[in-house]
Order: structure tokens, then C-alpha cells, then sequence
């Protein structure tokens, strides 16, 4: 079975690193065979919301944020990685591998 | 500690990305009205004696600027309120908008607002972690404790600690800023052009930028020139140098250099960021010193921007345009040239055709699985 990710991205701004963060998240778990899916939480609103299901089925969760996420309950009890927005643009592969780590360590 | 800091950056960062929205609508409203006034040769339209004019246009241009006005006056109160939001939730929000009304009060600025936000947010964080009423009254911290307590918690400390010292500071720093001569100004703008144009959207550049934004409301213009310059100096660049030498990008960089010239012009840094994210060591030096060559020669020459506006819609508003818009052009051609000589050759592959129209859809009945 592949691996489950979700992901919240966010900025200050939100038009630009937001959904280049998002971009560059997909893009590495598809290359790595993984499934993920992200939330971004932009200038305009928020896009592709998770839902609750989603909320119970990802494994573990990264927020890529430089602010505040927004309905950050829907997460409890879920593992978090918490990294800047720019963290995925930079190098997507090791935000991705550091999330994981996160569940397989015990 | 880093930890705390970087918690605080980002509760700033949330109030900043509330604020944004604000400053422009009421910047460029006033924006607006001073251009008007301009054309009927007013300089002062935000004088009462307007309210009178015989001239209907020029009663709605004095309107006009006050509405502007009215927006500019939110600007502390939502700073505040939201950098507490992102502290407590919701139950920051009374707190911060009271705390931040008071800084605009006595006039203790940008940095005021900033500290009010985060006291009014760990005032109220303090607040419901460590009161424990029993289970029958527990609603009482939510609905009464935390909006009484921390809304004249975060009154009384705004106004008898860091209000005196605060007022001082922004004070001060508006008559440095005023009295600033001309080579001290080019510093400062220098300055604020390299901030801008070393993390392209990111924490410095937004640090830089709402300061200056800031700064307008004071009647301080030159920190908000330096940095609307700055702001569209690095992705004009970099799309330029994609078109002078074609050769050393790859496809996927040489779109991206499109869409970053389309950015520039409509005042987003970010179009920089892919180059920035390819090259970090030859682009960063690159946007710093482009950036802060435009501020300094734009400020140093004379052009003001009055209007939180970097886009090409907002230069011909600008006093002394043509050396504004000559600033931006030599900036983002050292941009330009700066990577086009230090490029290397090699790096102009054309594998990465069609990249970015890879599907990344997949099958929602896998993901359930």
C-alpha cells in the first residue's frame, strides 16, 4: 500500500510560495510513489480543503507555514511536521522523508 | 529559544498577511485622491477647507482621501487583533483590536501594534491555561474571564510600560527618518533595498516592506520608495536575463522567467523564487545588489512613491516618474547581466519539456483504501 501524506501550506502573502510549496510536495510524492494531498491556504481562501475523511486517512501531517493554520483542530492527535513554506520549495524530498520518519519511529 | 522565536515570527507573520489588504485599499484610495487633487493643482486635499469647495469633484476627492484615511486607521487594530488570533484563537481578537486601537492612540507605531498583538495573544493564553474553575463554571474563562481580564490586562500594560517607550521610539524614528540628509538617505534606502531583495517574499523583505508601508501612515515616504522598487527589481531581472541569454536556461526555467516579468510588472517578488531555489549562490547576491542599486539611485534622485503600490499601474503616480521608472530599469538590468556573465554555460538543458503539465490527480478510490 503507498504511503499517506496530508499537507497544509500557507504564507504570508499567500499568491506565490503557498502553492509553490504545494506544487513541489506533489510533484516529490509522486516521484517517490506516494500519495499526498494539500490543502493551501492562500490570499484567496482556502483550496482543496481537507476533509475529515482525508483528516483520518493521512498518515501523518506537514504544515509548511510561515502563519497561523487555520482549523488546526481537525489535526489533533495526528503527528505533525511543522516546517516554513519555503522548506518544500528548497528540498521537497527530505520535508517528506523527515514527515514519515515522524510515524515510523515507533 | 529558537523555538519561541520562530513561534513569534510566525504569530507576526499572520498578523502582517491580515494587514496587507488593508494598507493597499487605503493607500491607493488615498493615492487616488492625491492624484485628483493633483490635476486641479491642490497639494493638501486632505485639508477641511475642501469640505466646502464649490467644486463637486473636489468635496468627493476630500472625501475620498478620508476614506482612505478611515482604512490606513484599521491598520493597528487588525495588526494587533491577528498576531493575537494567532496566538489563542478567537479569544485573542477582542483584546488585540482594543490594545491596538490604543497604540494608534498614543502614537506608538508599527512596533507598538506588533507588541500589543503578542501581549493581548500570551495575556489570554495565560489566562485560559491556568485558571481552573469547576466543571459547572467553566464556561465563565471563555465568554467573560479571558475577554475582561486580558482586554484590561493588555490595556493597562500598553499604557503604563511599553507605551511610553514605544510612543519614543516611533516618534524618533519618524524624525530620523524625516531629518534624514541626502547621502544618509541613500543609505537607508540602500538598505532597504538590499532587505527586500534577499528573501524575495520571505521574512526580511516582509519585515522591510510593512515597515516602510507602515511609515506611510506617518508621512514618511522614502522607506516606501525604496521598497516598491526593490519588490519588482528582482523577478524583472531574472525574466530578463532568460530572454538575453535563452541558451543558459532550460525550458522550465525559461517559462518560469515569463511568468516572472508578468509578475514584476504587477509588483510579486516571488516570480524570483525558482531562480533563487535553482541557483541560490549567483542569484541571491545578484537581487540583493540590483535591488538596493534602484532604491538607492530612485530615493537618491528624487522620485517619491506615496502609495504601498510597486506594480507598473502605480508609477505614473509616482513624483518624478520617469527617474523612478529609469531606477527599476538599471536595477533590473544589473539583475540581468549580473547572472547572464556569471552563469555557466552548461546549464541550458532541454529535458524538462512539458514539467509542469504533469498530472498529479490520482485515484481517490486508492487513497481510501
Amino acid at each position: 500500500m503507498k504511503r499517506k501524506i496530508i499537507a497544509i501550506t500557507a504564507c504570508a502573502t499567500g499568491i506565490a510560495h503557498t502553492y509553490m510549496a504545494a506544487q513541489a510536495l506533489k510533484k516529490e510524492a509522486k516521484k517517490k510513489g506516494y500519495l499526498i494531498k494539500v490543502e493551501t491556504q492562500g490570499a484567496t481562501g482556502i483550496d482543496n480543503a481537507l476533509t475529515k475523511k482525508d483528516c483520518e486517512i493521512g498518515e501523518v501531517v506537514i504544515f509548511a507555514v510561515d502563519t497561523k493554520v487555520r482549523d488546526e483542530d481537525r489535526f489533533i492527535n495526528k503527528k505533525i511536521l511543522k516546517v516554513p513554506v519555503a522548506a518544500p520549495i528548497k528540498n521537497a524530498g527530505k520535508v517528506l522523508d523527515d514527515a514519515l520518519a515522524l510515524v515510523d519511529e515507533n | 529559544m529558537k523555538n519561541v522565536l520562530s513561534e513569534i515570527k510566525n504569530h507576526v507573520l499572520t498578523g502582517i498577511s491580515y494587514m496587507i489588504p488593508l494598507v493597499i485599499a487605503g493607500a491607493v484610495i488615498m493615492a487616488i485622491s492625491r492624484v485628483g487633487g493633483s490635476i486641479y493643482g491642490i497639494k493638501d486635499i486632505w485639508d477641511e477647507k475642501y469640505v466646502h469647495s464649490g467644486n463637486a469633484v473636489i468635496q468627493l476627492l476630500h472625501s475620498i482621501d478620508g476614506f482612505g484615511g478611515t482604512a490606513l486607521g484599521l491598520m493597528f487594530p487588525i495588526i494587533s487583533a491577528f498576531i493575537a488570533y494567532s496566538v489563542v484563537d478567537k479569544l485573542g481578537v477582542a483584546p488585540g483590536l482594543v490594545g491596538g486601537m490604543l497604540v494608534k492612540d498614543i502614537n506608538a507605531g508599527f512596533l507598538g501594534a506588533i507588541a500589543s498583538g503578542l501581549i493581548a495573544g500570551y495575556i489570554c493564553l495565560l489566562i485560559k491555561d491556568n485558571i481552573k474553575l469547576p466543571k459547572t463554571m467553566e464556561s465563565v474563562v471563555p465568554v467573560f474571564l479571558v475577554p475582561v481580564l486580558g482586554t484590561l490586562g493588555t490595556l493597562l500594560l500598553i499604557n503604563y510600560v511599553i507605551g511610553v517607550p514605544f510612543t519614543a521610539l516611533n516618534v524618533g524614528l519618524e524624525h530620523w527618518l524625516n531629518g534624514l540628509s541626502g547621502g544618509n538617505q541613500i543609505i537607508m534606502a540602500t538598505v532597504v533595498g538590499a532587505m527586500v531583495g534577499f528573501d524575495l517574499g520571505g521574512p526580511v523583505n516582509k519585515a522591510a516592506v510593512t515597515t516602510a508601508m507602515a511609515l506611510l501612515t506617518s508621512q514618511v515616504y522614502a522607506p516606501n520608495t525604496a521598497a516598491q522598487v526593490a519588490i519588482i527589481i528582482p523577478p524583472i531581472g531574472l525574466g530578463l536575463a532568460t530572454i538575453f541569454a535563452k541558451n543558459k536556461y532550460n525550458t522550465e526555467l525559461r517559462e518560469a522567467g515569463k511568468s516572472a516579468i508578468i509578475m514584476g510588472l504587477v509588483g510579486v517578488s516571488e516570480g524570483a523564487i525558482p531562480f533563487a531555489v535553482e541557483n541560490p549562490t549567483k542569484v541571491v547576491p545578484s537581487t540583493v545588489i540590483g535591488s538596493a542599486i534602484g532604491s538607492a539611485m530612485a530615493v537618491g534622485l528624487g522620485a517619491v512613491n506615496e502609495a504601498p503600490i510597486s506594480g507598473f499601474y502605480g508609477w505614473f503616480t509616482v513624483q518624478s516618474w520617469p527617474i523612478y521608472v529609469i531606477s527599476i530599469a538599471t536595477g533590473s538590468i544589473f539583475v540581468a547581466l549580473f547572472n547572464v556573465i556569471l552563469r555557466s554555460k552548461d546549464a541550458g538543458d532541454n529535458d524538462n519539456l512539458n514539467k509542469d503539465e504533469e498530472d498529479y490527480s490520482f485515484d481517490e478510490a486508492e487513497w481510501e483504501s
